[in-house]
């Protein structure tokens, strides 16, 4: 190139500048429209153009076509199948690296994991201890019927106390329960005293049937209704049934009060008699 | 802790910033090296230091640059450690002979003889380019790249992009009419200065 034909070239380099961005859609509209009218009138920045885009179009084409470098996943795949499958390869490597178990920088699960099993350990006790709560008291049984059935077992092992009274009003107004006696062929009511379940008043009122001792415990409302499975009974079947021992227990809600009737009777024998 | 598909933290950013540019860092890495083996392994380590720098990336958008970053500084690592040195081109007297040439030839045998070269040949011949010119005429030729994307990419100015996509192309065209020994021949080390200006 003779020094005339470079001062040239370096005068018309900021045009051949242009000629990539121009082939690649990169001017804007005015630059585009400046740079269109150059080519008109320019061969050498044509001849740039064309080369340029010669280029351009052939490494497109490779780009679309298959895969020309050696070792590729298939020789006849493309070059998306073929990537695509060497992504999978590094993805199964790096599965092993990172996202196992062994990864480079396992996070601190020794730490949670103790922490996640003793609190774990906590939650059980509080729940089994919420849990088994209730059905260890349900075998325990309910304590105004093990006061009534402890009383009466001492009472028929020995006789009735002697300030027993018939005059069941004296005692209920005494007492402030209601009472009121059973009746019914072949019950013999035998005397009332007061008395004392779980620490609260209560009244006994004792009757012979069929030649045994049935006694009927009167408690506060409170007192009767103090437990779950009491209160369950009540509402599902409209009496409660417990048997300890030889015992039968029947009891029944009243006004403000509920009655306990203990004996040694079949428990069907007992609910008849409250009838 | 990994408990019926729960995956921690760090595994979902990885996940959803990382994996779905796999495939692409793939390709890019089959283009520079032009070898599938060791390509996967660029992109693996690739993808091994993006999951230990994963709390640099702050946004979804920036993750497809800052991963193609990575693999590239993988990629010439491995170029000036471990595999045979680039063959050095003789940039300024290339780019002499083009300038003759777009001044005084007739259009029309430099399209036909570009358009006749076979894909193994302008695969390989664009590996010959220096890398700086070679990455940006891969990224808009190859894998569809804006300009504009390419500078955020390799965090140049835009002016740089242009200019080096020009040359790039230049030098490749001057590569692929070339008779084929001559390529062979051209650009051994020692044999012209292959330094390159911006």
């Amino acid at each position: 190139m003779s020094d005339h034909d470079r001062r040239e070239h370096e005068a018309h380099a900021a045009w051949l500048e242009q000629v990539a961005p121009y082939l690649d859609d990169e001017l804007s509209p005015d630059e585009c429209r400046v740079m269109a009218q150059h080519l008109a009138g320019c061969e050498p920045c044509r001849r740039e153009l064309a080369r340029q885009q010669a280029v351009s179009q052939r490494l497109g084409r490779l780009g679309a076509a298959a895969p020309s470098v050696p070792n590729s996943a298939s020789p006849a795949a493309t070059p998306s199948v073929a990537h695509a499958a060497s992504a999978e390869a590094v993805e199964r490597r790096l599965r092993h690296r990172l996202l196992s178990p062994a990864r480079r920088r396992p996070a601190p699960r020794a730490l949670w994991g103790w922490t996640g099993w003793g609190l774990a350990a906590v939650q059980a006790c509080v729940l089994a201890v919420v849990l088994g709560w209730p059905s260890w008291q349900a075998r325990q049984g309910v304590p105004m019927v093990r006061d009534a059935v402890a009383d009466y077992r001492q009472l028929v092992a020995g006789e009735l106390p002697g300030h027993t009274t018939r005059d069941t009003a004296v005692l209920a107004r005494t007492l402030a329960l209601p009472l009121e006696v059973i009746e019914g062929p072949g019950v013999e009511f035998l005397g009332a005293w007061p008395t004392a379940l779980q620490g609260q008043p209560a009244a006994a009122l004792a009757y012979r049937v069929e030649a045994r001792t049935v006694v009927q415990y009167v408690v506060s409302g409170p007192l009767f209704f103090n437990r779950a499975s009491v209160r369950d009974a009540v509402a599902r079947e409209g009496r409660y049934v417990a048997h300890l021992g030889d015992q039968a227990v029947v009891g029944w809600p009243g006004d403000n009060a509920g009655s306990l009737l203990v004996g040694e009777l079949p428990t069907d024998r007992l609910e008849r008699l409250r009838l | 802790m990994r408990f019926l598909g729960h995956f921690s933290s760090r595994e979902r950013r990885y996940r959803r910033l990382v994996q779905p540019h796999v495939t692409h860092l793939v390709h890019i890495a089959m283009q520079r090296t032009g070898h599938a083996a060791l390509a996967e392994d660029l992109v693996q380590e690739s993808c091994i230091m993006a999951w230990e720098k994963l709390e640099e990336l702050r946004s979804a958008e920036a993750s497809r640059a800052w991963l193609v970053r990575i693999l590239l500084r993988q990629v010439a690592d491995h170029r000036r450690t471990r595999s045979r040195r680039q063959a050095l081109l003789p940039i300024t007297d290339i780019e002499e002979a083009h300038w003759q040439a777009i001044a005084g030839e007739a259009p029309g045998p430099f399209e036909e003889a570009v358009a006749a070269q076979s894909d193994s040949r302008v695969a390989a011949l664009l590996r010959r380019l220096p890398d700086d010119f070679a990455i940006v005429v891969e990224l808009h030729d190859l894998m569809g790249y804006r300009y504009r994307e390419i500078a955020e990419t390799l965090e140049l100015p835009l002016g740089t992009v242009t200019s080096r996509l020009a040359r790039g192309r230049r030098l490749l065209a001057a590569l692929l009419v070339e008779a084929p020994e001559a390529v062979g021949g051209v650009g051994t080390p020692g044999e012209k200065e292959a330094s390159h200006h911006e």
